[in-house]
């Protein structure tokens, strides 16, 4: 019998005009693992939730969901709770307790489990998932990687039979990434637990999932067979073939030069950048790549100035402006026409001209019908668009971006990767750290490795 | 260390500057924080002498303003008392952890553990958030060359803005404790540290010397007067033993942590 089955379930949001879900059928094996894929706001969320009954949303459902021949609905909410569980795409928002070991034991104290249980569970949760050297630090204190490990592991915590995940790797780096994806997989094959993970990357998962279903304006259908996993490829190769010369052709003029600059944060400190050079030409999109405490952040900082290195020369031709890893963070109102008009009344635009710059801004990075949009409502694309946005409002010609396609889909990276040719072709220039060689390929016309404190190309 | 007793909080003092050297802290960083203390005082004397003229011995006069002995010593009073409660905050600080809270309060109020774990991550997440942001401002030149209150101004909505999204980070915050069976059933409460009859001991001996502190300085057993004189009373046996008491309730901290220190190097040499 199946541990998952599906039949005919369609649901309409409460204040919904239209059905997000139509007649949605499909089942699950035990130990299977299922990718759901489609384009954003095309109900892979919806569906998730609605075989957790403890976060459905609110609407009309119809349909049924049953879990070893049993309704999910009228089961008792603690067993359905320790039956399903989930995980959010954010590692940041759905964690609950300060601490590492609190946030473990957080599911099944809820489910009223016995202390001597729940701890005997926190220690073999926490060697399979070789989490033990960090059970006592405080959640803050973790990176984005490790909270979302957390997350997976205090799901396992409460023993569920199935895990539903929602896009559980926008906000993470390749690297945990792909550590990320092999847990879920050992969780699957090991344990035995039915995986749904909802991914707009489908093909990360080539060979490890057992099928594929796409939901398209609400309906769910198999492509097994359309996933096509990626082709092996030769890393560095690939990053370093943006510096040939062809696609550097006619940008002579200079726009940063760094000149063996070092930086360390304390006297005691060892040096975070080590004698660093590297020279961008004008109107370059130039990717900055390395792993995580190489120091790329650190590097844009001393460009922008906001750190001071103890010796070496950084020239700029031209002002720079930074975009930091959170865009959110550039916006203090409600909707990017407040922000921006805000902006500018602060740092002495004549109000004649406020409508006018806003206007010019907005078409040129195509965030016009943003404009009137409250921030809360806005995509991850859709914010950074905004943010740069902003930083044109500076008059900056040199743009710095901390990891911008962090959070963002593939629809969203690639508009960003044509923004930035564009941006390049009206002369300004493009610098940013990430940790996605593909999309570094993508978009850049130079690109270096910050590695041991310097920058190879 | 809140008695109005100057006496009470000079020992106050002095045994938070011993815990703190007793829980680690280097000499020279103890001293440091003494010398702080001491100016902090003195710093007070000063200002309570420029405020009040009460009391009876006159230092001295300037413009037939007299500065006296009386008003410096509810200064340096003053002092003390700030400087302790600093020094025992710091204290609690380096030696309690929020778990040690959450699991004081976990067995008897479950829901309220958890309330205090939540704001635990809440606060410093908050805080986080702010300076990002506040930092993002600054980069764009919104405080560049402002006059004092604009930028107050736009500090305060930043931090308002910062508040508003966290709150709406809580919703998805909830919807995981919603997952994880948050009330559905009544809560248990997992922790590693366990409750001896040495913490019932201590517990004990800190609660007998609290009342008796509290109710000797209450029913003024002991009294400390600063105008128009300066005066300690006590009564000969009542006042002498809450004294005695007081200085119980605030050694116990120190006391504990060298019974800690000398067990620990103990078992050391054994190995």
């Amino acid at each position: 019998m199946e541990k998952l089955l599906v039949e005919n379930l369609s649901f309409r949001y409460a204040l919904g005009d239209r059905e997000v879900l139509k007649n949605a059928s499909f089942s699950m094996e035990k130990g299977g693992m299922a990718v759901v894929c489609g384009a954003s706001g095309s109900g892979k969320t919806t569906l998730l939730k609605l075989l957790c009954p403890a976060i459905a949303p609110k609407g009309e459902r119809t349909g049924s969901v049953t879990v070893d021949g049993r309704d999910i609905y009228a089961i008792p909410a603690h067993e359905a709770a320790s039956m399903v569980a989930y995980v959010a795409q954010n590692p940041e928002a759905q964690i609950v307790t300060d601490t590492a070991y609190g946030e473990l034991a957080f599911g099944p104290e809820n489910l009223g489990i016995k202390p001597e249980e729940i701890r005997r569970r926190i220690a073999w949760t926490a060697s399979y998932f070789g989490i033990e050297e960090w059970l006592d630090k405080k959640t803050q204190e973790l990176s984005g990687g490790q909270k979302q490990i957390l997350n997976l592991a205090s799901a396992i915590m409460m023993k569920p039979e199935i895990i539903l995940l929602d896009e559980p790797t926008t906000y993470l780096d390749p690297v945990m990434t792909s550590r990320f994806i092999s847990m879920l997989q050992s969780v699957n094959r090991e344990l035995g637990t039915t995986v749904i993970v909802a991914e707009h990357r489908p093909e990360l998962f080539a060979g490890k999932a057992d099928r594929y279903l796409t939901v398209e304006d609400g309906e769910v259908r198999d492509s097994s067979e359309e996933i096509v996993p990626p082709e092996p490829d030769m890393f560095y190769e690939r990053l370093f073939a943006v510096n040939e010369p062809e696609r550097r052709t006619g940008k002579t003029d200079r726009a940063l030069k760094c000149t063996d600059v070092r930086f360390r944060f304390r006297g005691g400190d060892r040096d975070v950048l080590k004698g660093l050079n590297v020279d961008i030409p004008k109107s370059c999109v130039y990717a900055l790549l390395g792993s995580n405490g190489a120091g790329k952040t650190t590097f844009l900082k001393c460009v922008t100035g906001e750190l001071k290195p103890y010796r070496g020369k950084i020239e700029l031709t031209g002002k720079a402006a930074a975009l930091p890893q959170n865009p959110i963070s550039m916006f203090i109102e409600e909707t990017p026409r407040k922000d921006f008009r805000n902006y500018l009344v602060l740092t002495g635009c004549p109000i004649k001209d406020i409508s006018s710059r806003i206007e010019a801004v907005a078409e040129k990075t195509g965030t016009a019908a943003l404009l009137d949009r409250n921030f809360l409502d806005l995509s991850g694309g859709e914010t950074e668009m905004c943010a740069v946005a902003k930083l044109m409002l500076t008059g900056a010609e040199i743009m710095l971006l901390d990891e911008p396609t962090k959070g963002l889909d593939t629809v969203s990276k690639k508009r960003l990767a044509e923004f930035f040719d564009d941006l390049s072709k009206q002369g300004m220039t493009v610098i940013f750290v990430t940790h996605d060689a593909e999309f570094a390929r993508e978009a850049a016309t130079g690109a270096g490795v910050l590695s041991g404190g310097v920058v190879l190309e | 260390m809140f008695v109005d007793n100057m006496a009470l909080r000079g020992i106050s003092l002095a045994l938070a500057l011993i815990a703190l050297a007793a829980n680690g802290h280097p000499f020279g960083k103890v001293v440091k924080l003494f010398l702080g203390s001491l100016i902090s005082c003195v710093a007070f004397a000063i200002l309570n002498c420029l405020i009040s003229h009460n009391g009876a011995t006159v230092l001295f006069s300037i413009n037939r303003t007299r500065f006296t002995l009386e008003a410096a010593v509810f200064g340096l009073s003053i002092g003390l008392m700030l400087a302790g409660t600093a020094f025992w905050c710091l204290f609690i600080t380096d030696e309690s952890s929020s778990d040690d809270l959450v699991y004081l309060t976990g067995r008897t109020m479950p829901k309220f553990s958890v309330l205090i774990t939540v704001t635990l991550r809440y606060i410093p997440e908050i805080i986080r958030t702010f300076r990002e942001t506040f930092s993002a401002q600054k980069m764009l030149g919104v405080y560049d060359g402002r006059k004092f209150y604009t930028r107050a101004a736009v500090a305060s909505k930043t931090f308002m803005t910062v508040v508003e999204r966290s709150l709406e980070d809580a919703l998805e915050t909830s919807i995981a404790m919603q997952a994880k069976g948050f009330g559905t059933r009544g809560r248990t409460f997992a922790r590693r540290q366990k409750w001896t009859v040495r913490d019932t001991v201590v517990c004990a001996v800190m609660a007998v010397a609290g009342i008796f502190s509290v109710a000797g300085t209450a029913l003024e057993w002991v009294t400390f007067e600063y105008y128009p004189n300066v005066i300690l009373y006590y009564e000969r046996i009542l006042g002498v033993l809450t004294i005695v008491m007081y200085c119980v309730l605030f050694a116990i901290p120190a006391a504990v942590t060298i019974e800690g220190r000398l067990r620990w190097k103990s078992c050391l040499s054994r190995t």
